[in-house]
């Protein structure tokens, strides 16, 4: 007799399913012995005492399905778990209370999808890593939103990828933009000559919606997720984005977007890009200028001013003016009037983590800035919840979201806290951003208007006057439609500008008033 | 068009992706493993379930649960005042009645398990029961399967519970192995029991475990079988046994009632309904004296 059989990793079947196949072995004549059951250690135990228990058991997970087969000979063995694969096929089928075959494991999504060269994992993240090994050992690129996954796994998995020819994009890769699909958190966009690496999310929707805004396109936009360009990582997806989009005879100029690389890692990024022959700009939020003249980079200094110089560039000039003047950017400012003495501070209430560091790094010059996730001069805040002089606040962190949505979501954190602030009489001018795109809020008007209004009712009942400034990240394109959004917002009071850097420009000059 | 029923009293706020999908339930989780399920009226309520009627399940891959209303990927919006039946308090002290009749329930139980003995499924638990007719166990793995759930049963019989508890648990048929779901209804026992001593002056002190001690031992990484078991634990229940704990609280000299409730049982899962009676009902034969 032969013992032989499959694990069936991550593949859910219901117990019903599951009787079927069982009786189906049954009939497939006697003497065959059978069990179809799910992994866990001790109905491994049992399989071991029916002798059943193959050694590739041992690596099956509690809700991993087991199929063992006793059969009189090998061929035998091979044809019915033949005849269960196929059966396991129609029951997944069946399944389906729809029209449309609904895969429920990469295996069934690639017999309908064969061509897919990419799997995007958003699973809890215990189960992520396995299932981007599936899909890496299937050939296929990966992104991976889902995050809390081991530094070591991240490690393993790019390596793979990278001696494979493939990507991993992440974890904790939220968006991306490949072949003009906008993916998990990302934006519709021009098609066009501009390819983009960024360890930043929200730094990537606001360069690639700038661009696109300006009337340029993006060809590619690749996410790396924010561990990427530390130096255990060694930014091996950074580099073989770089690389890719360097050979991509689509793409004319390479724009690169994140925090300051580990020196090293920083180091191998210019080799690479000194040795491609495409103009390449580069933000490395926060990076010292000094360092980075050494490389061929186009340097920005923030993500507007990136997204400026790339357009610029392919149109083959070379000019990263910001998108409003300063002269205009002081008009502005100077028609805000009506200020209480005592008011005096910024509160920046940030969904977007990137924007809150950006927003930092232009106020270099502002005293007695604090944070919760704080860059350069900015002091920690000692409670997040609680605003200290200038505050600038990325309320997508973890105190935040426990068991809440992501600001982009849903805004209610948000929102209760604008009309903190507003109540605050030291408050000066309240800065927001809002993200628009796939995965973000779809109606957020309706949702921000309110506390906007609210503060601004506030302030005035208090012989007070409080601007609202904010920038809106998106494209006409997209499901919210930015333009109706701008409308909206600037309908309800607000000064809305082109970019966070705009918008925080802006604001500081209100708040120097 | 969707018509939203209930939702489950234990839904947490958060945003949720799809784990797992089948015909009549789409399972989703949230980065930090917290379980939502979306379910058509057969499965019914439960802790963390939102019921439906009408909809597709194909349409949800992922959803926003925040305090006052449910954002799908969809595009659809749902307030949780939309639902029809509102919240579904899993608890199941809320579905007992004030006054507790003993002999009415355990009269009640009795009948039970006579339904079970002629009802039940093929290859559940239920041949643990006394005078419960024993399945014809075909091939090596479900006898030896049965031998270590009778073993088991006997641990429990002398009050060896982590013995019996441990050696049931992961073991069995189905996506929730039948010993798991068994284990559900000793914990469901448990509870009653305690409601029952409280009841009768019966000092609660005398029973040999507790509901925590065999969840420590029943807990896997099995994410279908540890919601039961974790749900069974706090005494939050799905609908249908609830229902059923109404039912033999309450029903009188009638088995259609229970018969009725037994039967939307065993819609779950091919044996996890008969397995979490049959784990009940053991329980109770345990404590009865």
């Amino acid at each position: 007799m032969v013992v032989n059989g499959i694990i069936k990793k991550g593949e859910y079947f219901d117990s019903v399913s599951l009787m079927i196949v069982a009786k189906t072995i049954n009939q497939m004549g006697p003497g065959i012995d059978s069990a179809v059951v799910m992994g866990t250690r001790e109905n491994r135990a049992i399989l071991d005492t029916a002798g059943l228990l193959l050694p590739a058991f041992d690596e099956a997970g509690d809700t991993d399905l087991l199929i063992a087969i006793k059969a009189e000979t090998e061929e035998q063995a091979e044809t019915i778990l033949q005849k269960i694969e196929e059966q396991l096929q129609l029951l997944r089928k069946k399944d389906d209370s729809g029209e449309d075959f609904n895969p429920k494991s990469l295996e069934g999504a690639l017999k309908v999808l064969p061509e897919a060269n990419l799997s995007l994992i958003s699973v809890a993240g215990k189960y992520a890593a396995a299932e981007a090994w599936k899909a890496l050992e299937n050939g296929l690129n990966v992104m991976l939103f889902s995050d809390n996954i081991p530094m070591e796994e991240e490690i393993k998995l790019k390596q793979y990828a990278h001696k494979n020819g493939l990507l991993v994009m992440g974890p904790d890769c939220g968006t991306a933009i490949i072949n003009g699909v906008p993916l998990a958190f990302a934006n519709v966009v021009n098609r066009g000559s501009i390819g983009v690496v960024a360890a930043s999310g929200t730094g990537l929707q606001e360069v690639t919606t700038l661009i696109s805004n300006s009337g340029e396109g993006i060809s590619q936009a690749l996410g790396t997720g924010g561990r990427d360009i530390k130096k255990d990582v060694g930014g091996i997806t950074f580099i073989d984005s770089l690389k890719a989009l360097g050979e991509d005879e689509n793409t004319k100029v390479i724009l690169l977007v994140s925090k300051p690389p580990h020196p090293e890692v920083l180091a191998k990024i210019g080799k690479i890009a000194d040795e491609i022959d495409k103009p390449i700009a580069a933000l490395f939020l926060g990076a010292d200028k000094e360092t980075l003249k050494q490389y061929s980079f186009y340097v920005a200094h923030n993500l507007e001013e990136a997204a400026t110089l790339a357009v610029s560039l392919a149109r083959g000039e070379n000019d990263s003016s910001p998108s409003v003047p300063a002269d205009e950017l002081r008009t502005t400012a100077s028609k805000e009037t009506g200020f209480a003495p005592e008011q005096k501070y910024l509160r920046a209430l940030y969904s977007g983590g990137t924007f809150c560091g950006e927003a930092q790094t232009i106020l270099t010059e502002m005293e007695d800035v604090f944070s919760n996730a704080p860059l350069g001069n900015s002091q920690k805040l000692t409670d997040s919840h609680k605003s200290t002089k200038n505050t600038i606040v990325d309320m997508g962190e973890d105190e935040f979201t426990k068991g809440k949505p992501h600001p982009m979501i849903d805004f209610s954190t948000r929102n209760e806290r604008i009309v903190t602030e507003a109540n605050d009489p030291e408050t000066k001018v309240i800065l927001l951003d809002i993200v628009l795109g796939y995965g973000a809020n779809m109606d957020p008007l309706s949702e921000v208007i309110p506390p906007i209004k609210k503060a601004k009712e506030i302030a005035q009942t208090n012989n007070r006057h409080l601007p609202i400034v904010c920038s809106v990240t998106g494209t006409d394109r997209d499901p919210q439609n930015r333009s109706s959004v701008v409308t909206g917002l600037q309908k309800a009071g607000a000064l809305v500008l082109p970019s966070n850097a705009a918008a925080t420009k802006l604001a500081a000059l209100i708040i120097e008033k | 068009m969707t018509e939203w029923i209930s939702y489950g009293d234990r839904l947490e706020c958060g945003e949720y992706r799809e784990h797992s999908r089948f015909n009549k339930a789409v399972n989703f989780i949230s980065p930090n493993g917290t379980p939502v399920s979306l379910v058509t009226e057969p499965i019914g309520a439960g802790p963390q379930n939102i019921v439906i009627l009408n909809g597709n399940l194909l349409s949800y891959r992922a959803l926003a649960i925040s305090e006052h209303k449910i954002q799908w990927d969809s595009g659809d919006v749902c307030r949780f005042s939309d639902f029809q039946q509102g919240v579904y308090t899993s608890h199941f002290s809320h579905h007992l009645p004030q006054t507790i009749n003993r002999d009415i329930f355990f009269e009640n139980l009795d009948s039970l398990s006579e339904i079970l003995r002629e009802t039940a499924p093929d290859k559940s638990l239920t041949f643990l029961l006394p005078r419960a007719p024993k399945p014809k166990w075909e091939g090596a793995f479900e006898q030896s399967f049965a031998q270590n759930a009778v073993d088991a049963a006997a641990h429990l019989m002398t009050g060896k519970f982590t013995e019996g508890v441990k050696k049931l648990k992961g073991t069995g048929f189905g996506l929730t192995p039948g010993g798991d779901d068994f284990i559900a209804g000793l914990m469901v026992g448990l509870h009653v029991t305690q409601t029952l001593c409280n009841f009768s002056c019966y000092c609660s002190a005398h029973l040999p475990v507790t509901v925590e001690e065999i969840f420590q031992i029943a807990e896997s990484d099995n994410f279908f079988s540890n919601r039961f078991l974790l749900y069974a634990r706090d005494g939050h229940l799905f609908q249908h046994f609830n229902h059923l704990l109404t039912a033999l609280f309450t029903a009188q000299s009638s088995d259609n009632a229970i018969k009725a409730v037994t039967q939307k049982l065993y819609d779950v899962g091919e044996t996890s309904g008969a397995d979490m009676c049959a784990g009940f009902i053991f329980c109770m034969n345990l404590f009865e004296q």
